[in-house]
C-alpha cells in the first residue's frame, strides 16, 4: 500500500516535470519563431504567398498577425499566464501547420517551410518536418487536455 | 466542463485580440509604408507613362526586367536604392514617382517605397499590378536594360 502511494507520487511528480518541459519547449519554440518573423515581416509574406493557400489579399494581414500570436503564446506559455488559452491556441496554430505542410507536400512543393527562418534557402518541406508537426500538436494538445479538459471532467 | 470550455475559449479571445492589438500599432508606428501608401490604377499607371508625368520604378532583378518592362522604367532593387539615390533625384525631378510591385505582397516595391519616404521624396506612389497586369493589357513593353 505504502509502495503504491510512493511510486504514485513519483508518477506525478515525473508527468509534472514532463508538462513543465513541454510548456517551456513550446513556449520557447514559438517565442523564438514568432520573433524571428516579426525582424522579416516581407521575407515572412513570401513564404506564406509560396504555400499558394491563401487569397493574395490575406496573405499581408495573416503574415502580419501570425507572428504576433506565436510570440504572445509563447510568453503566455513560459509565464504560465492565460496558459489554458495559450495551449488551444498552440495546438490550433499546430494543426493548422500540418495542415498546410501536408497539402503542399500532396501537391509536390518544393518551398521553403518559413518555420524558424524567412529564408527561401530554408528548411525545405518534407515528411520529417509533417511529422515533427504533428508531434507539437500531439504535445500541445496533451498540455491542453491535461490543464483543460481533464480539469473540467473530475469537476 | 462547459465553464472550463467558456473560460478556455474567453482566454484565447483574449490572446487574439492582444496579438492583433499588437500587430496593428507595429504596423502604424513601425512600417506605415506597409499600409499607408497610395496605389494606382493599370489606367492611371497608363496615363501617367504617356503623359511623361512619372517617373517608374522596378524594383524586379535585372534579369526579369531584360525580360519586359514599362518603357523608360528605372530598375532598382532595395538593395541598391541607397547608392542609386543620387541618380534618382536627378530622374525625379519635377515628376511624380511609381513603384511597380514585384508581385501580390509587393515586399520589395514597399521597401523601395519606405526608403524614397525617408529621403523625402514627394508623391511616391504603388502600382500594385506592376509590369504584369501591363503586358496583360498588351501595353507598350521594352526588353534590355
Amino acid at each position: 500500500m505504502e509502495g503504491g502511494g510512493l511510486s504514485g507520487g513519483k508518477g506525478l511528480v515525473m508527468k509534472r516535470a514532463f508538462l513543465f518541459l513541454v510548456r517551456w519547449g513550446i513556449g520557447l519554440l514559438l517565442l523564438y519563431a514568432g520573433a524571428v518573423k516579426i525582424a522579416d515581416l516581407s521575407g515572412f509574406a513570401r513564404a506564406v504567398e509560396a504555400y499558394r493557400i491563401l487569397p493574395s489579399g490575406l496573405i499581408p494581414p495573416f503574415s502580419h498577425l501570425l507572428p504576433w500570436v506565436e510570440v504572445l503564446v509563447g510568453a503566455a506559455l513560459l509565464s504560465g499566464l492565460l496558459l489554458r488559452g495559450a495551449a488551444l491556441l498552440s495546438s490550433s496554430l499546430f494543426l493548422l501547420f500540418a495542415i498546410a505542410i501536408g497539402v503542399n507536400l500532396v501537391r509536390g512543393a518544393e518551398i521553403s517551410c518559413g518555420c524558424f527562418t524567412t529564408s527561401p534557402q530554408g528548411e525545405e518541406l518534407s515528411l520529417v518536418l509533417l511529422l515533427r508537426d504533428v508531434g507539437l500538436f500531439l504535445l500541445s494538445f496533451f498540455l491542453l487536455w491535461e490543464k483543460v479538459l481533464d480539469k473540467g471532467r473530475r469537476s | 466542463m462547459r465553464e472550463v470550455t467558456r473560460k478556455l475559449l474567453k482566454e484565447a479571445v483574449f490572446l487574439l485580440l492582444a496579438a492583433s492589438l499588437l500587430a496593428s500599432a507595429d504596423a502604424l508606428i513601425f512600417r506605415p509604408h506597409l499600409f499607408l501608401t497610395e496605389e494606382i490604377t493599370l489606367e492611371q499607371a497608363r496615363s501617367l507613362w504617356e503623359e511623361g508625368k512619372a517617373l517608374f520604378i522596378d524594383p524586379r532583378p535585372l534579369f526579369s526586367y531584360a525580360e519586359g518592362h514599362i518603357p523608360g522604367a528605372f530598375q532598382c532593387s532595395p538593395g541598391e536604392i541607397e547608392w542609386r539615390m543620387e541618380e534618382i533625384r536627378r530622374e525625379v525631378e519635377g515628376k511624380e514617382v511609381v513603384i511597380c510591385c514585384e508581385d501580390a505582397i509587393c515586399s520589395q516595391g514597399k521597401e523601395i517605397v519606405e526608403f524614397l519616404k525617408k529621403e523625402g521624396i514627394k508623391g511616391v506612389r504603388l502600382f500594385k499590378g506592376g509590369f504584369e497586369e501591363w503586358r496583360e493589357a498588351g501595353y507598350p513593353e521594352e526588353k534590355g536594360w
